[in-house]
């Protein structure tokens, strides 16, 4: 049972594809600056400074999606990274050590030579190591972020402190760029990347209606201009088309998945080289994963065109895979309550601890608040030897087959 | 006495089997046995000596050095000498190629990296990571899977033209993969090839060969389709020791002579 | 289901497709055990359930034709072309436990690759599951590399076990790191019973950490069939008794066959 086009996704695949390309030319010709930058690292400030951005993230989550993330992972193995470490890390690492990318569909030889690499640990510690192997490879500068973990009450200090850092970072980056930072266009870019994330959650809360137009496994391939081309009109101009589709499939009750019996949450990493076969395998049992933490992870509502910096700073902390248990846990909860949901499924991603909620009793605590069955399973973001096939189809068939009987 | 009549032993004590060597006082090798480890050490040490004395047409009682190596070395109560399998390795390959070469010892284990110097001296050994031992016991373990006799899991992979999907993580979570790829429908023989490559892929990831590159052990032995992966991962040539499986009894034997009886000349490392 | 009874002559046929053994069971509209059979399950699973079934039914006296549906279970029920349904393991191993033991328990299966801890409330309905953790894999496949190092018949190896004299301790972490140990435990010296008890306390231990073993609890697999002391190392590890229902290795089988019963049309729910 394939999944659903959306008939969006074709103009989705172009403007990624434009993005590329013009990234790649950037990078060979020198016709712009470029900044690696972390997923939910200040992409504005870079942009605003006229910076080509690219995500080494995404270039993972593609190696990924192609199941081409195996076939580099020995070698990066080999230099000494632990197999037990961020599989992006390692398959994009040694995919450069091999020469080889799949941006190659898109033209391009390689990844694109960053001037600079910019990170921030409000998602984990380990982009830092990553980039440091690039920066040292390339001799080029690594700057960043240093953003608290586990936070719990996001105060005004803890906010100060990330707004001070971003704004010692100007200098620097203002350097490489050989641009002054304009403040307009700052303001301006924070805008569109606000309106870029009002509009992506709208696109997701669409999948709140019964029975649901979008599914995590369309979120996940949708989300990449909300990834890579936030702080751009185009990207808004994106969502606001994808939406009006949904809201149309809504009006005439069209699901994407035919016959939604039951409905899941997802917290945790999709398993990238698998989106195809568990989509299909949802589906063969009626069960649409409606909403999911890694999906809304790219709405940032505190930004605030009138106060860059620090609401910058503050949508960098308040981010989900920021903080302590106990705000984390009131999120799920509002969303299974929003979203209707009949379970959850939480997926243990051996490479990321960050993005794995598995692992301090969450899953048993939810279940017992909520009242509503919980499941686990085990595997990875990239790394398919860490995805136990076998035991995850008979764990979601079971979880279901349960559902079916409650 | 005569150098010539002079015996010793070399004995590696290993998770998959013993080997027992015989050689003379010239280092002529003179006889051989290779014995299943199956329950008690002791006994399987014992049936492998006098397996290998009868090779040799020698008593059982002849007055011998005896050198030991491998896991079970301590095993061996009556042992003159014991060395490292790293020192063994070493001085068989010394010996039989020269220095200035890695050394990459392939058993039932783990797999170890040697880089030996020009003299002979192992430096620098490389193991795999601990998730990642047992080589040839996986191997074997594939093989039962497979309805097979792990000496015909080569036969088998030869008739393969794509290798399925078997990851290189672990024994354990290979084991559940070959389980998959046979209900997918890959045949055993694509199976098989998989298993094979995935042994050379965790062996490549120790990491560092510097060239020239000779494998050892009892895996090259049984399975040299390991050693052509292994080969195309490095990108370079990989030689195999003449018996490789016999590589470590023999420097213990080697060993043991050398630490009795005349000086040698210098400049001979073993 | 109801008491109502169904036609006599109705028979129906569950096959459990394991990754090591594949095991059948008939049954007739009374849910009683007509004929059984385990088979190695090999390299080509199809193969081996035909021959599984084939058993089954010449134990029963029964030909094919008889059977009114056969329904499959296990890891390879998705490739068995002549069942006409199937349900996952843990349907049917819950569904063939309710059968014998009434009320909330605790289901522990352990089979050749695996094990399962699923939970059942009053009613018989399923609450939760657990799957051992990839690391903590390899269970009757440990056994058989047990036996193997120690030159024993698997099927002597708990009758070994039973003349311990010292408790030797094996971690519990990962298969081929116990498998490592007690290689080197073999190599000090260690007497083989006083290991095959270890190695089965180390399959023990990571059973235990899978999940919180509440209520009665009620062990199935192959393992537990074959291994007595499995059972009895539980009970120490648990404080309390654990209930060995009949045909335990084959309680999959005995699942699915209910399952095609419940399934069949007219005659009751």
């Amino acid at each position: 049972m394939a999944r659903k086009e959306l008939a969006a996704t074709g103009a989705m695949k172009e403007l990624m594809a434009t993005y590329f390309r013009d990234l790649g030319e950037a990078a060979e010709k020198h016709t712009a600056p470029v900044a690696w930058c972390t997923s939910v690292g200040p992409a504005e400030l870079l942009r605003a400074l006229g910076f080509r951005v690219y995500f080494p993230e995404n270039h993972g989550a593609l190696l990924g999606a192609t199941r081409r993330a195996n076939a580099y992972l020995p070698r990066t193995h080999a230099l000494g990274y632990s197999p037990d470490i961020c599989s992006y890390l390692c398959s994009d690492i040694g995919a450069y050590l091999a020469g080889e990318t799949p941006l190659d569909r898109f033209g391009l030889e390689r990844v694109p030579r960053a001037d600079v690499l910019v990170f921030n640990t409000n998602q984990c510690g380990e982009v830092r190591d990553w980039f440091e192997f690039y920066g040292r490879e390339w001799d080029v500068p690594v700057v960043g972020l240093v953003s608290p973990r586990s936070v719990g009450e996001v105060s005004p200090r803890i906010v100060d402190d990330v707004a001070g850092q971003l704004e010692d970072l100007v200098p620097a980056l203002e350097a490489v760029a050989g641009t002054a930072l304009d403040a307009g266009r700052l303001e301006r870019t924070v805008g569109l990347s606000r309106e870029c994330t009002d509009l992506w959650r709208e696109v997701l809360e669409t999948a709140a209606h019964r029975p649901a137009p979008m599914s995590f496994f369309d979120g996940c391939i949708q989300m990449g201009p909300a990834v890579v081309l936030r702080g751009t009109g185009e990207a808004c101009v994106y969502y606001r088309t994808l939406l009006a589709e949904l809201e149309e499939r809504n009006g005439a009750g069209v699901a994407a998945v035919e016959g939604e019996r039951f409905r899941l949450y997802w917290d945790g990493m999709p398993i990238w080289g698998k989106l195809r076969d568990l989509s299909n395998l949802f589906a063969r049992f009626h069960t649409s994963v409606v909403a999911s933490t890694y999906c809304n992870s790219w709405i940032f509502e505190a930004l605030d065109p009138a106060d860059p910096f620090r609401s910058m700073a503050r949508a960098s902390v308040e981010l989900f895979i920021a903080r302590a248990e106990g705000p984390k846990e009131c999120v799920i909860e509002a969303m299974a309550a929003r979203y209707g949901v009949d379970g959850i499924l939480f997926h243990d991603a051996r490479t990321c601890p960050h993005n794995s909620n598995t692992r301090y009793g969450m899953p048993g605590r939810l279940r017992r608040r909520l009242g509503i069955p919980v499941l686990t399973i085990d595997g990875d973001l990239n790394d398919l030897r860490c995805y136990s096939e076998e035991q995850s189809r008979t764990s979601i068939e079971g979880f279901i087959e349960q559902l079916a009987e409650g | 006495m005569h150098a010539t009549e002079q015996i010793a032993l070399g004995i590696d004590v290993g998770a998959e089997c013993v080997k027992t060597i015989v050689l003379d006082g010239e280092r002529t090798v003179r006889g051989r046995s290779v014995v299943p480890t199956r329950g008690r050490f002791q006994d399987c040490i014992h049936a492998s000596k006098r397996a290998a004395l009868d090779d040799a047409a020698l008593a059982p009682d002849v007055p011998t050095r005896i050198g030991v190596t491998g896991f079970g070395a301590k095993a061996v109560a009556e042992a003159d000498l014991r060395v490292s399998e790293t020192v063994s390795h070493g001085a068989s390959v010394f010996r039989r190629i020269g220095g200035g070469v890695t050394a990459v010892d392939i058993g039932g284990r783990e797999p170890n990296v040697i880089w030996i110097d020009e003299d002979g001296r192992p430096r620098d050994s490389r193991t795999t990571r601990r998730c990642a031992i047992g080589i040839g016991t996986f191997l074997m373990f594939a093989a039962r899977h497979l309805d097979v006799h792990p000496t015909r899991l080569e036969e088998l992979a030869a008739g393969a033209g794509e290798p399925a999907q078997i990851g290189s993580y672990c024994s354990v979570f290979a084991g559940s993969e070959i389980l998959e790829r046979l209900l997918e429908g890959s045949t055993p023989g694509e199976i098989a090839l998989g298993c094979i490559r995935s042994v050379a892929e965790r062996v490549f990831e120790i990491g560092v060969f510097r060239s020239p590159v000779v494998v050892t052990g009892g895996v090259p032995e049984y399975f040299p389709g390991v050693v052509t992966a292994l080969a195309a991962m490095i990108g370079a040539e990989v030689r195999v020791m003449p018996e490789p499986i016999m590589t470590g009894a023999h420097g213990a034997a080697l060993r043991a002579l050398r630490s009795v009886g005349p000086r040698e000349a210098a400049g001979h490392g073993a | 289901m109801s008491g109502e009874k169904r036609e006599r002559g109705a028979v129906f046929g569950g096959i459990d497709s394991g990754s090591w053994t594949t095991k059948a069971v008939l049954i007739d509209g009374e849910r009683t055990v007509l004929g059984s059979a385990v088979v190695r399950s090999g390299a080509d699973l199809a193969a081996a359930a035909e021959k599984a079934y084939a058993a089954a039914l010449a134990a029963a006296g029964l030909a094919p034709e008889s059977v009114a549906a056969a329904w499959a279970t296990g890891f390879g029920r998705d490739n068995i072309p002549f069942a006409a349904g199937s349900r996952t393991e843990l349907d049917c191993h819950a569904r063939g436990v309710h059968h014998y033991v009434s009320g909330a328990v605790t289901v522990v299966d352990i089979g050749g690759q695996d094990a399962k801890v699923i939970k059942l409330d009053e009613a018989g309905r399923r609450v939760s599951h657990r799957m051992n953790r990839k690391c903590a894999a390899g269970t009757g496949s440990f056994i058989d590399e047990m036996a193997l190092r120690l030159d024993v018949a698997i099927g002597e190896l708990s009758a070994l076990a039973a003349g311990f004299e010292e408790e030797v301790e094996l971690g519990s972490f990962c298969t081929v790191f116990s498998g490592t140990e007690l290689l080197a435990a073999i190599r000090r010296g260690k007497r083989p019973a006083d290991l095959a008890r270890a190695a089965y306390k180390s399959i023990v231990k990571r059973v235990m950490e899978m999940d919180v073993m509440e209520d009665r609890v009620v062990a199935t697999g192959g393992v537990v069939a074959h291994h007595p002391m499995v059972v009895s190392l539980m009970e120490e590890a648990l404080g309390k008794p654990v209930t060995v229902p009949p045909h335990p290795q084959e309680m999959g089988a005995f699942g699915a066959a209910l399952a095609a019963r419940g399934a069949s049309p007219g005659k009751g729910s």
